[in-house]
């Protein structure tokens, strides 16, 4: 099996011998997950907007830590085109304590489940959390940030408005 | 005396790995295929430790020629351009000084992988390790090659990534999610393919993967008025020992070992309450899942729901559930050391003991949780109290009781956020009563805490406490009573740099490790004596997206759960370089 994937992969290569050259940003992998109230949201829809993606766990305390100061930056930003993505990395059998973590807390930027790993495989394969990515309003990756630490919301803010800059 | 042979050619395949790993920001692929266009974003983690390890050679107690050298680097690229995605994992890992010559002969003293493993070295492996491609076509998305799968609450299905204890089992085949109206199609099949590298806990004598088949099918119909409704199946072909060197595919054509089958209900502010609820049926088939059952089938089943409230200021959230033999589907991948299924197990997972566990993998368990949650000041102050109750009727196996018992576990705390300031605090008693009045109950008090105090603008000094006490009832497989902790102070200079100090500390006799800092007498393995142990670790992160760690000293062993499931993690001594990174 493990040879047949190597060939494959290889072959795949092979194949398409594309050279490298520099890009203007990642593109960022679109993904359909449900939110905590269900509502299916595409990152695809979010486009021309700059998005900050969180990756976060109901067990994470630095997650915790983090969340009032994306809720700050959401509404501050938010009528500027600027949007959080809160993505619960909190597996199926712990789901049902999301939403009310975030109802004690208020938050009302949009909270989406992934419960099968399949979007955070893609976006951060260490599964570390917290996790931010900033997506800029053309769907590119511009940054991301391991960790949190209190105080490192103002790099991220810096990030945000100069993504909101340079878009108009 | 180590042997360095092949040092030379392990170093060049770790420089070459190495070299994969250089930046390639904002790199964008050209050319004829379907990857024009794509670009590339590389995820890489190193990390290279020196094991100190205190056990001697008899006869040689002066010569420590049983330390080595680890080294593991894990590289994840990811390949995107709208409406396509391809992700490959490649993992390496090699051992150093690993060898030694007694009486002119060499030894080697731990073996990386087993025999059958594809290796062109003695101390060294690569892997690609996961690969996949998902294309989307309208509103159907397909992937091909490693995925995951999680159907209802777990009870049925629950492969999925969990590196928080390293581990990472995928499904290799295909999956396919689509939508047809307002319902939620996902069908996957294929071959488990768990994690062969560690990333941060020893490799040691991997081996070939066995490959159980796996099948499932969901549907969930949305917005039926406020509710959606749910349904999943799920078939298996479990692996044997006798398997490993017959094609995985095989498992396709041979009889089933086990059925599943669920439904789903959720229900969204009906009431003002958000409602849950889930029920699985199970039917095994495998003889050794059987066991002594008189018709050569045994059945499971299992119950879950929960409902949340949000009267003011206060959220109410009550959980419960009933298993039976649910987690006899685990008997095959539980041997591999991971979980095909994990069903919610209502516990605090920070203090989980080996008491705990064993009613977390119950066959047969009833159990309950209610918590409030009350934001004084909301986001900035929320103190919260949790009870939950269990009703253990399994007994024998890894359980420590030989009667039922019933469990309550209560639990305070609360989330204190001030600007820069954070201060978080759980602490909670648990009591585990046996029906038999003589075997007594087991008892364990728990707090960990994180207080986090800025200091000048830039700068904070941060500390973490998690502390356990337990004690023992009585039971055949008396133990000791223990104390463990895990501690830590640690001084963050600006964005970049943080200064940690390590002190953990555990007398529980079943966690016996080397490292600890009170170690006096090999012979002392397994006997209660205290055992503290130190470290030191730097960090910094030269820009947001890496990381570098460089520790030094030691840690102890423990049960970790994380996703539901346990792994008692093996402690270290020694040193170790970590890198890790987004390019």
């Amino acid at each position: 099996m493990t040879r047949t994937f190597a060939a494959l992969a290889l072959a795949f290569g092979l194949a398409f011998g594309p050279t490298v050259a520099r890009a203007d940003g990642q593109v960022a992998p679109n993904f359909t997950l449900r939110d905590i109230n269900n509502a299916e949201v595409k990152l695809s829809d979010m486009k021309g907007k700059v998005v900050v993606m969180s990756f976060w766990a109901t067990w994470c305390q630095p997650c915790k830590a983090e969340m009032p100061h994306l809720q700050a930056m959401y509404d501050e930003l938010g009528a500027k085109g600027f949007t959080v993505l809160s993505v619960s990395i909190d597996d199926a059998r712990a789901a049902s304590g999301v939403k009310p973590y975030i109802k004690s807390n208020g938050f009302t930027f949009p909270v989406l489940l992934d419960k099968e790993t399949t979007v955070v495989a893609q976006y951060n394969p260490d599964k570390t959390v917290p996790y931010t990515v900033v997506i800029d309003r053309e769907g590119k990756i511009r940054n991301v940030h391991r960790g949190y630490n209190p105080g490192d919301e103002k790099k991220l803010r810096e990030e945000v408005l100069a993504a909101l800059g340079a878009g108009q | 005396m180590a042997d360095l042979r092949c040092t030379g050619a392990r170093l060049a395949l770790g420089v070459l790995l190495a070299l994969g790993a250089r930046p390639a920001l904002a790199r964008e692929l050209k050319g004829e295929g379907p990857l024009d266009g794509a670009t590339l974003q590389l995820t890489t983690n190193f990390d290279l430790r020196f094991h100190e390890v205190p056990d001697r050679l008899a006869g040689f107690e002066d010569s420590n020629v049983l330390n080595y050298t680890e080294q593991v680097l894990r590289n994840n690229l990811l390949i995107s351009k709208p409406g396509l995605v391809v992700g490959l994992q490649v993992d390496e890992a090699a051992f150093f000084r690993n060898e030694y010559y007694l009486d002119d002969v060499l030894q080697t003293e731990r073996p990386l992988y087993a025999d059958g493993f594809l290796s062109p070295f003695d101390h060294a492996l690569v892997r690609l390790e996961k690969v996949y491609a998902t294309k989307r076509f309208g509103q159907v998305e397909l992937t091909a090659g490693d995925t995951y799968a999680s159907f209802g609450r777990g009870i049925a299905l629950n492969l999925i990534k969990n590196t928080g204890i390293d581990l990472d089992t995928s499904i290799r085949g295909a999956r396919s999610a689509f939508r047809v109206g307002n319902a939620d199609f996902t069908v996957v099949s294929g071959l488990t393919n768990p994690q062969d590298v560690s990333m941060f806990n020893p490799n040691r004598g991997i081996t070939k993967d066995q490959g159980h088949m796996v099948t499932g099918a969901r549907v969930e119909v949305f917005d039926i008025g406020k509710a959606s409704l749910g349904a999943h199946g799920v078939i298996y072909r479990f692996a044997r020992a006798d398997d490993v060197n017959s094609a995985a595919l095989q498992r396709y054509t041979e009889d089933l070992d086990a059925v599943a089958a669920g439904a789903t209900l959720q229900l969204n502010g009906v009431a003002g309450i958000d409602w849950f609820a889930e029920g699985d049926l199970v039917d095994y088939r495998a003889e050794e899942m059987v066991g002594e059952a008189e018709d050569g089938r045994l059945r499971g089943w299992a119950g879950y729901a929960s409902a949340a409230a949000y009267p003011g200021k206060a959220t109410v959230l009550v959980e419960g559930k009933r298993t039976k033999n649910t987690e006899v589907m685990n008997a095959f991948s539980g041997a591999e050391g991971w979980e095909i299924v994990a069903a919610p197990t209502l516990e605090y997972e920070m203090v989980i003991t080996e008491d705990a566990s064993a009613t977390v993998n119950s066959n047969d368990v009833a159990a309950g949780r209610v918590r409030i949650d009350y934001a004084v000041v909301p986001r900035k102050f929320i103190p919260y109290v949790s009870l939950a109750g269990f009703r253990d009727e399994e007994v024998g196996g890894e359980h420590f009781n030989a009667v039922p018992e019933t469990i309550g576990h209560g639990i305070v705390g609360w989330q204190l956020l001030e600007g820069r300031w954070v201060f978080q605090v759980n602490t909670g008693y648990r009591h585990d009563q046996r029906d038999v009045a003589e075997a007594g109950a087991d008892r364990m008090a728990h707090m960990d805490l994180d207080l986090h105090i800025p200091v000048g603008e830039k700068n904070a000094l941060e500390f973490t406490l998690n502390g356990r006490r337990f004690w023992w009832g009585n039971n055949p497989l008396q133990q000791t009573d223990f104390l463990e902790m895990n501690n830590a102070i640690v001084w963050h200079q600006g964005e970049k740099w943080a200064y940690i100090l390590y002190q953990d500390f555990t007398n529980n006799p079943i966690i016996t490790t080397d490292g600890n800092l009170t170690f006096i007498d090999p012979s002392s393995y397994g006997q209660d004596r205290d055992s503290l142990y130190g470290a030191f670790e730097v960090i910094v992160h030269p820009r947001p997206s890496s990381t570098l760690r460089l520790f030094y000293g030691a840690y102890k062993a423990g049960i970790r759960c994380a996703g539901g499931q346990c792994r008692t993690l093996p402690g270290f001594e020694g040193a170790r370089v970590t890198w890790q990174s987004t390019f």
